[in-house]
């Protein structure tokens, strides 16, 4: 018995987003459960299925984090930046 | 179309709906049970697309025999329905409150069944596409899509108790030692099919459907290391079991009974409601 993480694309073009896994005894089954429970309404047009021994995972958040304190190169208060931000947010306002 | 011909075809479809139905209702009984929460879903499916196909075929016979659909599923005496009795058996535990239902209910079994049956059914509406009746060639072709998944979850199954060791293997030759002879019953010709033929509705009987749907069964037990249950001989197949007939005829056993009074128990209740 093996799990197969299930990655959905609901539109041609869209992203392959992590959507949840099936456990299936099979290759075969897993395809058959990914369709009945991730497109049983016809919600994708593209599918993945990973075994999840295959993932390849980093969990460790002191690896993840550079040591040295470096956020002084992210630009993330130049003017352009903040006024972009604020634009950007302001924009979103008026589509929602 | 003559009267005849169309009370003909009427009976014809009642077989292949009542196949349907009735096993689509026996593997709903898995729904909660089935040996994994996937499979759960993926079996209720199953189960659910055949009760669907049965709805199709019996609204095709409501419109030759002047009635509705409802009123064929559920609104026929027991001895009205020609599906093969080797699908109307319980292959779950039947729930008892002292919890003697424990152990029971063979999932090898129904595996076995929905997948021989899917073979065959495969072959009949691969026929039924050169039925002269386009509402049926139509419908069937709709159907054929939706088969084409079950079989793959068939064989898929089918290889995966062949294949494991111990309980699954010797449960999934039980069964179909168990259920040969029933099997064998799909292949009854229901009345009248002689009469389709020649007018060209159907492209040939049930019964010829047979030896297509030995050559595919005899496939799948060799690539599974299975006993195949029959024997080929020369051009022919030696067949040591009679068949399981009747069902054709609407002659039934006792697995019928309950499930007829499980099934139709809400419409008796009160027959003209409007739902």
């Amino acid at each position: 018995m093996q799990i197969y993480e299930v990655f959905r694309q609901e539109r041609e073009g869209d992203p392959m987003v992590h959507v949840g896994n099936v456990q299936a005894p099979g290759d075969d089954l897993a395809r058959q459960y990914a369709r009945e429970v991730y497109s049983r309404r016809g919600e994708a047009t593209r599918l993945w299925l990973v075994p999840r021994a295959a993932i390849e995972e980093i969990g460790d958040a002191y690896f993840l984090r550079p040591p040295i304190e470096r956020s002084y190169r992210m630009g993330e208060a130049y003017r352009v930046t903040v006024q972009k931000r604020r634009q950007l947010a302001q924009e979103g306002a008026h589509e929602s | 179309m003559r009267a005849e011909v169309t009370s003909a075809l009427g009976r014809y479809l009642l077989t292949i709906a009542d196949d349907e139905l009735i096993l689509g209702y026996r593997d709903s009984e898995w729904t909660g049970i089935a040996p994994l929460v996937e499979e759960d879903v993926a079996f209720s499916s199953l189960a659910q697309d055949e009760i669907g196909h049965a709805r199709l075929y019996y609204m095709l016979a409501a419109d030759l025999l002047a009635t509705d659909a409802d009123e064929l599923a559920l609104g026929r005496e027991p001895d009205d329905y020609y599906h093969a009795t080797v699908l109307e058996t319980r292959t779950t535990p039947k729930y008892d409150a002292s919890g003697a239902h424990r152990g029971g209910g063979d999932w090898a079994r129904a595996v076995a069944r929905r997948f021989l049956y899917d073979l065959f059914d495969d072959l009949r509406t691969e026929a039924l596409l050169r039925s002269s009746y386009a509402p049926l060639a139509g419908a069937v072709q709709k159907i054929r899509r939706e088969e084409q998944y079950h079989l793959r979850h068939g064989v898929a199954w089918w290889r995966a108790l062949a294949s494991a060791d111990g309980e699954a293997r010797v449960r999934l030759e039980g069964a179909l030692v168990a259920l040969w002879p029933g099997l064998l019953g799909l292949f009854e010709d229901a009345p009248g099919e002689d009469l389709l033929v020649s007018e060209g509705l159907l492209p040939h009987r049930t019964a010829d459907l047979r030896d297509a749907w030995l050559e595919r069964v005899q496939g799948h037990c060799d690539a599974a290391g299975l006993p195949f249950p029959s024997e080929r001989t020369g051009a022919g197949w030696s067949i040591a079991v009679p068949p399981e007939v009747g069902g054709r005829q609407g002659r039934h056993g006792p697995a019928w009974t309950e499930l007829y009074d499980d099934m139709t128990m809400v419409r008796r209740l009160e027959p003209e409601a409007v739902w």
